[in-house]
């Protein structure tokens, strides 16, 4: 009796995974080679689809993503400050890593939605032509969900921060980025 | 003998349920005018059809336009200004959700409130984005003015200013 009930409990846990999430996180690959778990693995990945509750990572993330220099490519920017404003008007300014990938912790900051998003590094600043809403749905908060490659008629591709393509390239992070060097 | 007529009845039952509907069936539907839907447009847009709402193309309601799908494969996400074309499918998919209600909407015969349109936003009817509007703010009343055929294009434009960016 009491292993039937096991049996009966097992098949329940089993039966309330979501096979459409556990397929996208099947398709996000393994981690590359030599990076280590922590905040610069998986840059470009929809970081909530697995540091969200129920995704199985900690810690959990409000809100995720990563930004890069341009549209046409994917080098990195550091440093950058990303702003963001709930709809209550409270505020919370992230920092890119030398991954680009910047993330706040559930248990830090939880935002009331919509959400508005303006980028800068200083010079260059942008704003997100629309807000980031809530649809009640984990992941919602990963700017990758959204802003996935290549860019389409449904996605505007990743998140970049100089418009124009003629901009030089600003300095790259350091080769150790993401293998013990800055941002681990 | 009995439980052969009951297993033939389930029998029929089952055939029937399984009838394919006659293609060639139309529903009536009348809709709020077009023209006017230009005024309704840009709030759905900004207010509904973000990427990840309404913007997605497997959502019911599906809503086009610059800050969200795009109707043209070339054209992107906000790229160029919503197009009159986008404008026509974001008009079907507001007449087409519901038909037969709003045709009784526009014939009088019903209020708007009935409609999944007004509800959902309201979050009347549960709606996973929560509330949108309020009876009688803004953006409630550019849908609800559009329904009843006299559309408040100033609440439309504060309606959907609401969603854009500031310059």
């Amino acid at each position: 009796m009491r292993s039937a009930l096991l049996l009966l409990g097992v098949a329940l846990l089993a039966g309330c995974a979501n096979p459409v999430l556990d397929e996208e996180r099947t398709a996000l690959g393994g981690e590359a080679v030599g990076v280590p778990h922590g905040p610069t693995h998986r840059p470009g990945q929809p970081c909530t689809l697995c540091h969200a509750a129920g995704g199985g990572a900690s810690p959990t993330f409000s809100v995720a993503g990563t930004l890069y220099q341009k549209a046409s490519g994917k080098i990195p920017i550091e440093g950058a400050s990303i702003d963001l404003t709930d709809a209550l008007g409270a505020t919370y300014h992230l920092k890119s890593n030398c991954v680009g990938t910047f993330y706040v912790e559930e248990t830090t900051w939880t935002p009331t939605y919509p959400v508005r998003v303006q980028i800068t590094d200083g010079t260059t600043t942008i704003k997100m032509l629309t807000q980031v809403s809530d649809e009640g749905v984990q992941p919602v908060a990963s700017c990758s969900i959204c802003h996935s490659d290549p860019a389409s008629a449904t996605s505007p591709g990743h998140l970049f921060l100089d418009r124009d393509p003629l901009i030089p390239d600003r300095a790259i992070p350091a080769q150790t980025c993401g293998r013990g060097g800055p941002g681990q | 003998m009995r439980s052969a007529r009951l297993v033939a009845l389930v029998l029929l039952a089952s055939t029937a349920a399984c009838a394919i509907p006659d293609p060639t069936t139309t529903v009536h539907l009348d809709c709020p005018d077009r023209a006017s839907f230009a005024a309704v447009s840009p709030f759905l847009e900004d207010g509904c059809g973000t990427l990840y709402c309404h913007g997605a193309p497997a959502r019911p309601l599906r809503i086009q336009g610059f800050s969200g799908l795009r109707r043209d494969p070339s054209d992107r996400p906000g790229g160029d200004p919503t197009t009159v074309a986008e404008v026509d499918e974001n008009y079907r998919a507001v007449c087409g959700l519901e038909p037969e209600i709003m045709s009784a909407v526009v014939a009088g015969q019903s209020l708007p409130e009935a409609l999944l349109l007004v509800q959902k936003p309201r979050n009347e009817t549960h709606h996973k984005a929560g509330i949108i509007v309020k009876a009688g703010d803004d953006g409630d009343t550019c849908l609800t003015s559009w329904l009843g055929g006299q559309v408040d294009g100033k609440a439309c434009q504060r309606a959907a200013a609401l969603w854009q960016l500031p310059p």
